[in-house]
């Protein structure tokens, strides 16, 4: 298994700590004039998304963690998991369950691209595009004198997650979302 | 990013460099502390276990520090002097630390490390304006941080300390306080203060003196705005105690599978013939520096950091 010594630390990097698969999000090299040198090192676990602070001898090694990201084609779900298919003609399909798929699955319908990363060549998170467009299900009819107020009202889309959005907004209108905040962006021109 | 063949730092800030240079000269020839230049080259290294050096290719080292060089100079009778020039550490390179760094080193006969003390903190308000300076025993400056007391408290009780506040593996004592000496640095919010006092195990080639019942090293380190600036030792003399060193920091290396470092011999025979009382100390200058003109990073201040030449 390749290992990476704190020397070639950089951020980016996807090691293993504590048996978890992590990138390391940045380092510091930390030396008393009189000690010994350390490495201070905050990793994110690509499992969990929790930050791990750590400090290492300078020198010490950590096992490199065998991860990689890809995108994907979600194709569909079969009750039980979301099946993606990569999109570099590979063709190779991979199956991720719910607790993989996370967040994620509150955003996504068939034929979106997602980056889907890899441990061992299994599925450990799944990242929808940064902006979806979905269509509302149910939301209360607008109230349209209010608009110059600026109100707003929730709206259930059709994959089931609620946003907040304007009182203009109706059922079946199709709005662009914004997936790393779950903001309402505005209303989508394609369908 | 900027074109490859740029400097790593501001113009402006290399402007305020020489203002501080300039300033750091006047200092010492006010009182009338002779500016000398030793080799930076030399046949033998210091053997620290955690200080590696440069060889080259003739078998060589880029000093780390011009203090063997230095002492052998008072011991021929050099009344005080300074020295003030680039020494070289291999491998430390990152936020804080360039591998070739400027070091500014002086030594004063008769000082003990309370006049030195006082003396650097002239030396600092002048480069950087007057603040407090407070100054803290190593065992009182872990205290305050972590509620524990080195002199006291057991091995084991040391290491529970260090691991809950973020440190891994089950390392050597010397590490662990180590350890926790820099994560109370980053703790503390004092701007300017001393830390004296240390624990034996980091003694390099100062005194060591009784403290409370406890063996201490009669040495001292500068922190300003959470950077280590200087360090300073009441010097040792006894040449029986420095060959005794040596060698046990040659085991040390030994066990560790670190290059081998062969002694001194010039500087044994040099305190076998006799070095004055003194105190001595050494500014990493591109750190003060760094503080006067308000920069991030050792990058700011380098004409052209080790990652640009």
């Amino acid at each position: 298994m390749a290992t990476y010594s704190t020397n070639e630390f950089r951020p980016g990097l996807k090691v293993l700590l504590e048996g978890e698969p992590c990138v390391l999000l940045e380092a510091e090299f930390v030396k008393p004039g009189k000690g010994q040198a350390f490495t201070r090192a905050k990793f994110k676990n690509l499992v969990t998304g929790r930050v791990w602070e750590r400090t290492l001898r300078s020198g010490e090694t950590m096992e490199a963690a065998d991860v990689s990201e890809y995108e994907m084609e979600y194709l569909y779900n079969d009750g039980y998991q979301w099946h993606f298919m990569r999109t570099d003609e590979s063709f190779e399909q991979f199956a991720a369950d719910e607790k993989v798929v996370g967040e994620a699955k509150q955003w996504i319908t068939e034929q979106d691209r997602c980056q889907v990363t890899l441990w061992n060549n299994a599925p450990i998170s799944v990242s929808p595009p940064n902006f979806v467009n979905l269509a509302v299900k149910e939301t209360d009819a607008g109230v349209r004198g209010d608009t110059a107020q600026g109100g707003s009202k929730p709206a259930v889309l059709k994959t089931g997650a609620t946003v907040r959005v304007p009182l203009f907004i109706e059922e079946g209108d199709v709005l662009k979302i914004d997936t790393r905040t779950g903001q309402y962006v505005g209303r989508s021109k394609e369908t | 990013m900027n074109p490859r063949w740029q400097p790593s730092a501001p113009i402006e800030n290399l402007q305020k460099r020489s203002e501080v240079l300039w300033k750091v000269r006047e200092f010492f020839r006010h009182r009338g502390i002779c500016e000398v230049q030793t080799p930076v080259v030399g046949s033998n290294t210091v053997a620290d276990l955690n200080i590696e050096s440069v060889r080259l290719a003739n078998g060589n080292f880029l000093q780390t520090s011009p203090e063997y060089f230095l002492k052998r100079l008072l011991a021929a009778g050099m009344p005080s002097c300074y020295q003030l020039g680039p020494v070289f550490r291999e491998g430390e390179a990152g936020r804080w630390h360039n591998p070739e760094f400027t070091m500014l080193e002086w030594y004063r006969l008769g000082f003990s490390s309370s006049e030195l003390r006082q003396e650097v903190k002239e030396l600092v308000k002048l480069v950087l304006g007057p603040s407090d300076v407070r100054e803290y025993t190593f065992r009182d400056f872990l205290f305050n941080e972590f509620q524990f007391d080195f002199f006291e408290q057991s091995g084991e009780e040391l290491h529970n300390v260090a691991q809950t506040n973020g440190y891994g593996a089950d390392f050597r004592r010397e590490e662990v306080l180590d350890f926790l000496y820099s994560s109370a640095i980053a703790k503390c919010n004092d701007s300017r203060y001393f830390v004296l006092d240390f624990p034996v195990e980091s003694s390099a080639l100062a005194e060591v003196r009784e403290l409370d019942g406890h063996q201490v090293v009669d040495r001292f380190e500068l922190i300003v705005k959470g950077l280590e600036i200087a360090n300073g030792y009441n010097e040792l003399r006894d040449p029986a105690e420095l060959e005794h060193r040596m060698k046990r920091d040659r085991s040390a290396r030994r066990q560790l599978h670190r290059a081998d470092v062969e002694m001194d011999q010039r500087l044994l025979e040099a305190m076998e013939a006799g070095l004055p009382q003194c105190s001595g100390v050494a500014v990493g200058l591109d750190r003060l520096v760094a503080v006067a003109v308000g920069a991030e990073k050792i990058q700011q201040v380098l004409s052209f950091a080790h990652n640009q030449i």
